[in-house]
């Protein structure tokens, strides 16, 4: 599903922010991505969204370039921030449109999607309210719902738990599970290792931009907790 | 680049313009939010641009076309040339910040849309927030010559067309040189100050060749308008075809600059588009990897921090410097072309010396008056308002520090020009006091009535810097608010120039009292207007 060898990017400055980094995330994983502050994961992230440009390597979404065909991966994947940056003079609805529309999604199938989805995060009186007045919380949620609606392939997560209430982060989780059951994949960064835990069944550990260790959970983790191996590996700088 | 894509975008765009959807939005919910002398200031503002815009073309009609003097497509060339220079320089203006500094750039980058679409939705974001210009200057020119000049039908249908497309060529050139701008100060560590250097010199370009126009000393209107309009159809060959295309209904013109229009614009966006990740991330990219050295002396009251967050921002904003620094950068520009071509300007005016002296403190307080930086100075605190709000920090701390920026920015220069001029012009006493403290008190007046402004109206949920600088409603009513109080008083003191005298005390008192008030009723309720701003 999502195929990242040797990828690399050095930003402007100078600053080397993923180094060699080679990961392979299969239809049904959920797979988590951790590391420090700083190490690379939303740069990776925003590498296989489209959103970066970068200098080394390849980047495939089911057997596509993102750098060669950006537009035909971006059909496959959806993309949530950390910060869902979403129009604020719009209103819920009218930006989940203006998603649907960009993805072509018919309107009865859109307005499906979003009375399903919408009422699951329990945010449906709010969708005419303008987004400026939602909470933190309330963007989130309405940032997942925009990226079921055109039913993607792959989901590209940066930091998804942030903000939101734990009925929502139950939710979220329980479709991610259900979207990986059906098929589909995610590849998600995380602070909350309880959750990378419990909920992966890969993940991979960056630091400084270089990999330190990936695979299934049970390979990387042995018989210490995530957190402890985590711990283990971005102290000691010891290479899986 | 697809068409639909580009619509989608741009009517997104479109949706923020003033905040008319959340006006409407609100509304429907009941809610009450909305300005509404703002909506009736900018009714009143567009009927006095056109008013003045149509008084304009009349006078062009009449005293230079209507006695023969000139050829009548001067009208026409003439109104397109200073419609596709206030497009350019304003266009350039916000063109980096508009290209590649849109807080939706990575999630329209997630999306599958082509980058040259982005480029094409926001360049006509650009062209959107112009089209008031074009409307206030081709509209009255269109009325006024067709009733002059009867052009035959199909000229008068071309031009309806062309009205929308006039503006796009020199919103592609200034979005071309502000990304230029963008790239090469992008390479310095101190980038912004660079930027507002090269956008300041390519301004002062644009003027000194319009002052180089105006003073060949043309003995008749109607020849300098002809002058200008030669010069300006060579620089700019495609106004020639607009002309053509009115005024004689030439298919052929019209076509052409059409096709030459959409063909830059097309060629734009997919250059441009085919780079928008490298430059989105050239232009993002900052200087990193110093050795940062932590120093002990740069500690001070709140006010002085303040007063230094304030003034950088000012600085380090390309936009907002140069939407409200362009003003004094005209007074000095003014100033400085007065002394140099001092003997030229006294021998045109002749006589009326004392007219040219007595009008220095108001041409003085109008570019003053385009500067009340305090008008978006609120809302440029963004989201970070709140972080501000949660800082032990006096409210009257705040506003003085938002005071303080704009009086450096306007007070000192404006004492210079006042000084440089009255030198210039050889003026008496009572006119270089007024030359002083006229201005002085319209730099303070300037200041605390954009900070109320700001404070009324305040628009803290902003993506971009473009939207809290140019298509706010406080910065609006504050720009097109504020020119009346500069140009009625001089027409006054004009017209009452037999008690000049009690006219400029009288003024200066009205202005003193009013500051006095404005500063009375801020400083009374500050905390309390800071504590209603929602964020």
């Amino acid at each position: 599903m999502l195929k990242i060898n040797s990828f690399s990017k050095t930003y402007a400055g100078g600053v080397k922010a993923v180094d060699d980094l080679t990961l392979h995330v299969e239809p049904g994983d959920i797979y988590a991505f951790i590391g420090h502050n700083g190490a690379g994961k939303t740069t990776t992230l925003k590498a296989c969204a489209g959103i970066l440009d970068f200098n080394e390597g390849e980047i495939l979404i089911d057997g596509v370039s993102v750098r060669e065909d950006p537009v035909a991966c971006k059909k496959k994947i959806a993309y949530i921030p950390d910060n869902p940056d979403i129009y604020e003079h719009l209103t819920g609805v009218q930006y989940l449109n203006f998603i649907s529309d960009i993805f072509r999604i018919p309107p009865v199938q859109r307005n499906e999607r979003i009375t399903k989805y919408a009422e699951l995060f329990e945010i449906k009186g709010n969708l005419g309210d303008v987004i400026s007045s939602y909470s933190h919380g309330m963007k989130q949620k309405l940032a997942i719902i925009s990226a079921l609606i055109h039913d993607p392939k792959l989901w590209l997560l940066d930091e998804p738990f942030v903000g939101l209430d734990p009925k929502a982060t139950h939710l979220l989780k329980g479709i991610m599970a259900e979207r990986c059951a059906e098929g589909c994949a995610v590849f998600f960064s995380t602070h909350v290792l309880e959750v990378a835990e419990k909920l992966c069944n890969k993940v991979a550990i960056i630091k400084h931009g270089k990999l330190m260790a990936s695979g299934t959970m049970e390979d990387v983790k042995g018989s210490a907790s995530l957190e402890e191996m985590f711990m283990e590996v971005t102290e000691n700088d010891h290479e899986a | 680049m697809k068409l639909n894509e580009i619509f989608l975008l741009f009517r997104v765009q479109l949706l923020g313009f003033f905040g008319a959807n959340q006006t409407k939005k609100v509304k429907a919910s009941g809610g009450k939010r909305k300005p509404r002398g703002f909506v009736y200031m900018a009714v009143i503002s567009a009927l006095a641009m056109l008013y003045f815009s149509t008084q304009y073309s009349i006078m062009i009609a009449m005293s230079a076309v209507g006695e023969g003097a000139a050829s009548p497509k001067t009208l026409p060339l003439f109104m397109g040339f200073t419609c596709s220079m206030v497009v350019l320089i304003s266009t350039l203006l916000k063109a980096s910040s508009t290209l590649f500094g849109e807080g939706d750039t990575d999630m329209l980058l997630s999306l599958p849309v082509k980058s040259s679409s982005i480029i094409a939705s926001r360049i006509l974001v650009l062209y959107a927030m112009d089209f008031f210009y074009t409307a206030a200057l081709l509209i009255p020119m269109g009325v006024v010559y067709t009733v002059n000049f009867h052009p035959p039908v199909s000229g008068i249908l071309l031009f309806v067309v062309l009205f929308f497309i006039v503006p796009l060529l020199p919103c592609v050139l200034g979005s071309l040189i502000g990304t230029l701008i963008e790239i090469l100060t992008a390479r310095f560590g101190r980038s912004s100050l660079l930027r507002n250097l090269l956008s300041v010199l390519f301004f002062v370009a644009i003027m000194a060749s319009s002052f180089s126009i105006s003073s060949g000393s043309p003995e008749r209107m109607a020849q300098m308008f002809e002058k200008v309009c030669g010069i300006a159809v060579k620089i700019y060959p495609p106004l020639q075809w607009v002309a053509d295309a009115f005024c004689d209904g030439s298919v052929v013109k019209f076509l052409l600059f059409v096709g030459v229009s959409l063909a830059v614009f097309a060629l734009f966006c997919t250059v441009v588009g085919s780079r928008f990740k490298q430059l989105v991330g050239f232009v993002g990219a900052k200087k990193s990897g110093r050795s940062y050295k932590l120093s002990a002396d740069k500690n001070g009251s709140p006010f002085k921090a303040l007063y230094r967050k304030e003034l950088k921002r000012f600085f380090t904003s390309n936009i907002y410097f140069m939407n409200f620094g362009i003003g004094m950068i005209m007074a000095a520009l003014s100033s400085i072309a007065a002394v140099v071509f001092r003997a030229r300007i006294l021998e045109a005016f002749d006589e009326r010396t004392l007219l040219l002296a007595r009008g220095v403190p108001f041409l003085l307080s109008f570019f003053i008056c385009m500067s009340a930086t305090t008008a978006c100075s609120v809302s440029l605190e963004g989201r970070n308002f709140a972080l501000l709000r949660s800082l032990p920090i006096d409210a009257k701390d705040l506003l003085r520090a938002k005071l303080a920026v704009n009086l450096t920015v306007t007070s000192p220069l404006s004492l210079l020009c006042a000084v440089a001029l009255a030198a210039a012009f050889r003026m008496r006493a009572l006119e270089v006091c007024a030359a002083v403290v006229l201005p002085q008190l319209y730099a303070v007046l300037s200041a605390l009535l954009g900070l109320m402004a700001n404070l009324r109206y305040p628009m803290m949920d902003w993506k971009s810097e473009v939207t809290p600088v140019k298509q706010s409603a406080p910065t609006f009513i504050t720009t097109i608010g504020l020119m009346p109080l500069s140009i009625v008083p001089a027409i006054l003191v004009m017209a009452l120039s037999a008690v000049y005298p009690f006219v400029v005390a009288a003024l200066a008192a009205v202005l003193a009292l009013s500051c006095a008030l404005c500063w009375r009723s801020l400083m009374k309720n500050a905390e309390k207007k800071i504590r209603a701003i929602n964020v």
